[in-house]
C-alpha cells in the first residue's frame, strides 16, 4: 500500500476500527503526495482521542493532510482564554468544540425532575452564555472556522410519556437549547453547529453511546458514532478548502425513471407516484435540492435525444425538466468522453464533477478512464436511490449566497451568450454587443461572505489559491495597509454578482497582490485586464512605486500563469518562486474598451 | 478442532494488538503489558479494547474491562467468553 487511494480501498473493503488505525499510520507514512494541510484543534470536555485515525482517514478521503491539536481534557477555559495557550499560535483553519452537557450542566441531563422550570431555563441561560463567551473568544483571536456540538436528546426522556407535552419537558428544553445555540453561532459569523443530536439519531442511541466507557474513562461515543462525527467534522472542513462538487451529471434510464425509454416508450416508462415509480420521483426531488442549492445538473446518457427530451418536456409526473440541465450529452458515446466535453463547456474541472448511474459496467469504466471524477453507482433497488444521493457529502458549502441558488441560470444566460458570439463577425463585436458594465469596488459587508466564498471554490483562475474565511476577509477589510476589492459584472442578459476578486496590501512603497481570483465563467471578457488596471491605479494613488504579483502553480490553474507577463509585469529574480512586477512609472495599464461602462468605487 | 479455533483466535488477536500498538504480530508476547509496550497507556487501552469488542463481537462488561491489562488476560477473557457464546 504506497498510495493514498490503494489505502483508502484497502480500508473500503472492510471498514473494520482496526483497518481504520492501520490506514490512518499509512496514511502519515506516505508522503509522495503533498495534499493541503487542514489545521484542526480539538477542545473538549470529554474523552475523545480514539476518533483520531478516523479523522485522519476522512481528511486523506477528501484530499487534505490533517495537522491535529487535541486540547487537554476538560480544559477549555484554559484553552481559550490563558494568555500563551497554545490554540493561536498554532494558527488552526477549524477550531471544534466538543461539549457535553453531562459535565456543562448536569442538571439538566442527570436530575432533570428536581428543576422548576425557571430553574431549567436558567441552566439553559447560562449553558449559552458560556459557550457564546468561548465562541466569541476564540473568534477574536483565531480566524478559523468554530464547529460546536449540540446537545444530545435524551434517549429515555425525564418525565416519561408526560415529557413531550409539556413547554419544559426535558426533550422540549434541550430542544430550545440547541435552537439557541444555533441562532447564536449565526449571529457570531463563521461558526456552526455541528448536529451531534442528529448524527445520534440517524444511528441509534444503543449504536452511538456507551455507557461502560463512559463511566470507565469519560469516553461516551463509539466508534461508530466517532466515525461519522469525523466524517462531518471533515464536511465543513472540505468545504472551507474548495473540495466540494459542483456539477452532478446523471444517467437516464433505470436513474430518472424506470426502463429503458427507447425500449419501453415515454408512456411505458416507470415514474409514476406509486412504487416503483415513486422511488425514481422521491429520486428526482433529491436532485431538485441540488439544483436549489446551486449545483449544476448535467445529462450523461446513451440515448437517442429526442426519445430522452420528449420525457423531460412532457411526461405528467417528472419533475426535472430540460431546464433545470445545463448541459446535455445524450448521444452513444462513451460516457467518459462526455463527461469531459461537459466539464470542458462549462468550464469547471474534471474533479468538480459528480457520476450517477445504475449501471455498474458504466460506473466502472468512467472509475478507471477519469479518476478525478466522483462516480456513485446507484443500488441494485430503486428506493435506495434517494438515500445514496442524499448521504454524498460532496456539495457542501459554508455558505448559500444568491449567485448559488441562481447558477444554473446563469449558466443558461451563457448559452445564450453563445449563439449571440456565433452570430457576431469579431469577438470585439460580441463583446461589444454584451452592453457589460463593470463595477470594481472596496469590500463591504454584502460582498464579503461571496468573496470568502471565491477565494474558497476558485480553483482555476486564481493566482495563488489561497483560502480565506469571512474572518479572514474582515480582519483584511478593516486592515488600513490591505484592499480588498470585488468585482462585479452585469449584461444584457444577466447580473453575474460578484465573479472577481482581488486583495492587494501595501508595505512602504511596493504593493503586493496577496490574490487574483475570477470565476471561470467570465473568462475572455477582459474583466481581468480592467480589474488589474484599477489595481495599478489604486496603488498609484498610495504613492506605491511598483507592484508585485505571484503565480503559485497548482494542478488546476496552469490556465493563468502567463498573466502577468501579458499584462506588462516582468520575472523578478527567485530561485523557487514565480513573481513578477510591474514599476508603475510605466504608463497606466489601459480599460478594454468593449465595456458600456466600468464603475469604480473606491473606499 | 479445539486447537485450531484457539490458535485462530490468538491470531487474531495479535493482529488486533499488532494494528493498535504499531508492532509487528510476533512482537506480542503472551507477557505483553503496558509495561512492555510502551503505547500501550489508558487512552489507547481503550482503542484496544473498543477494535476488540468490534473484531470479536462482543461485549465486555465494565470489571472485565478493568482487568484486562495483560495480553494474557485479554486472551483469556476473549475465551472465557467463547465457552459462553461462539465467537465469530
Amino acid at each position: 500500500m504506497n498510495s493514498r487511494k490503494q489505502v483508502l480501498d484497502w480500508l473500503e473493503s472492510d471498514p473494520s476500527s482496526t483497518r481504520y488505525i492501520t490506514a490512518a499510520r499509512r496514511l502519515d507514512e506516505i508522503s509522495d503526495e503533498a495534499l493541503p494541510e487542514i489545521r484542526v484543534a480539538l477542545l473538549r470536555n470529554i474523552v475523545i482521542e480514539p476518533i483520531v485515525p478516523y479523522l485522519k482517514v476522512h481528511s486523506g478521503r477528501a484530499g487534505l493532510q490533517l495537522r491535529l491539536q487535541l486540547g487537554n481534557y476538560d480544559n477549555l477555559q484554559e484553552d481559550v482564554f490563558q494568555s500563551g495557550s497554545p490554540l493561536f499560535e498554532f494558527r488552526p483553519d477549524v477550531v471544534i468544540m466538543a461539549l457535553r452537557l453531562q459535565l456543562l450542566a448536569p442538571k439538566l441531563v442527570l436530575s432533570y425532575t428536581s428543576l422548576s422550570p425557571a430553574e431549567s431555563e436558567e441552566l439553559v441561560a447560562q449553558v449559552l452564555a458560556r459557550v457564546d463567551d468561548l465562541v466569541r473568544a476564540i473568534r477574536e483571536r483565531s480566524a478559523g472556522v468554530i464547529l460546536v456540538h449540540n446537545f444530545e436528546r435524551p434517549a429515555w426522556p425525564a418525565y416519561g410519556i408526560l415529557d413531550l407535552q409539556r413547554t419544559h419537558g426535558q426533550v422540549n428544553t434541550i430542544h430550545r437549547l440547541n435552537e439557541q445555540l444555533a441562532e447564536r453561532l449565526q449571529r457570531i459569523g463563521g461558526a456552526f453547529v455541528v448536529d451531534l443530536d442528529g448524527l445520534l439519531s440517524r444511528l441509534g442511541y444503543d449504536q452511538g453511546l456507551d455507557q461502560r466507557y463512559w463511566h470507565v474513562g469519560r469516553a461516551p461515543y463509539r466508534p461508530r458514532l466517532l466515525e461519522q462525527l469525523a466524517r462531518e467534522y471533515v464536511r465543513f472542513a472540505a468545504a472551507l478548502k474548495g473540495k466540494n462538487k459542483k456539477c452532478l451529471v446523471l444517467d437516464c434510464d433505470n436513474t430518472l425513471w424506470g426502463g429503458v425509454v427507447g425500449e419501453d416508450g415515454i408512456n411505458g416508462i416507470r415514474l409514476e407516484p406509486n412504487y416503483p415509480g415513486s422511488a425514481y420521483l422521491e429520486f428526482q426531488h433529491a436532485v431538485l435540492d441540488l439544483y436549489h442549492r446551486g449545483i449544476l445538473l448535467a445529462l450523461n446518457s446513451k440515448n437517442n435525444e429526442a426519445d430522452v427530451l420528449e420525457v423531460l418536456e412532457k411526461h405528467p409526473s417528472s419533475l426535472l425538466r430540460p431546464s433545470h440541465f445545463v448541459a446535455k450529452r445524450i448521444n452513444w458515446n462513451d460516457k467518459a468522453t462526455n463527461l469531459q466535453e461537459i466539464a470542458a463547456e462549462l468550464r469547471i474541472g474534471i474533479d468538480s464533477l459528480v457520476f450517477v448511474d445504475d449501471n455498474p459496467v458504466e460506473c466502472a469504466y468512467v472509475g478507471s478512464a477519469l479518476p478525478e471524477v466522483q462516480v456513485l453507482q446507484l443500488p441494485a433497488d430503486p428506493t435506495g436511490f434517494r438515500g445514496a444521493l442524499q448521504s454524498l457529502e460532496w456539495f457542501d458549502t459554508l455558505t448559500l449566497t444568491k449567485e448559488d441558488q441562481r447558477r444554473s441560470e446563469m449558466y443558461q444566460r451563457e448559452s445564450q451568450r453563445q449563439q449571440l458570439r456565433e452570430k457576431s463577425q469579431t469577438l470585439e463585436g460580441y463583446l461589444r454587443s454584451l452592453e457589460m458594465v463593470v463595477e470594481i469596488g472596496a469590500a463591504d459587508a454584502f460582498s464579503i461572505p461571496r468573496i470568502a466564498q471565491l477565494t474558497q471554490k476558485t480553483n482555476q483562475f486564481n493566482l495563488t489559491t489561497r483560502r480565506y474565511s469571512e474572518d479572514d476577509v474582515r480582519l483584511m477589510t478593516e486592515d488600513p495597509r490591505t484592499d480588498v476589492f470585488y468585482t462585479s459584472l452585469r449584461d444584457r442578459f444577466d447580473d453575474s454578482g460578484i465573479i472577481a476578486v482581488a486583495i492587494v496590501r501595501y508595505e512602504n512603497e511596493r504593493a503586493t497582490i496577496d490574490t487574483l481570483l475570477m470565476s471561470c465563467r467570465v473568462i475572455g471578457r477582459g474583466i481581468e485586464q480592467t480589474l488589474l488596471a484599477t489595481m495599478l491605479e489604486a496603488a498609484r494613488n498610495r504613492h506605491c512605486e511598483s507592484v508585485e504579483g505571484e503565480y503559485v502553480p497548482t494542478a488546476k490553474n496552469a490556465l493563468v500563469k502567463d498573466l502577468y507577463s501579458q499584462n506588462g509585469f516582468t520575472p523578478v529574480d527567485h530561485p523557487e518562486r514565480s513573481l513578477w512586477r510591474r514599476e508603475l512609472s510605466l504608463p497606466p495599464l489601459a480599460h478594454p474598451d468593449w465595456f458600456q461602462e466600468v464603475k469604480i468605487r473606491w473606499r | 478442532m479445539e486447537i485450531k479455533v484457539l490458535s485462530n483466535l490468538e491470531e487474531r488477536l495479535k493482529r488486533v494488538f499488532a494494528e493498535v500498538f504499531a508492532l509487528a504480530p510476533d512482537e506480542v508476547t503472551d507477557d505483553a503489558s503496558p509495561k512492555t509496550i510502551p503505547r500501550w497507556d489508558s487512552m489507547n487501552s481503550m482503542v484496544l479494547t473498543m477494535a476488540l469488542e468490534e473484531e470479536f463481537d462482543v461485549q465486555f462488561t465494565d470489571q472485565e474491562l478493568m482487568k484486562m491489562n495483560t495480553f494474557g488476560a485479554i486472551r483469556d477473557a476473549l475465551l472465557a467468553k467463547s465457552t459462553e457464546e461462539t465467537i465469530g
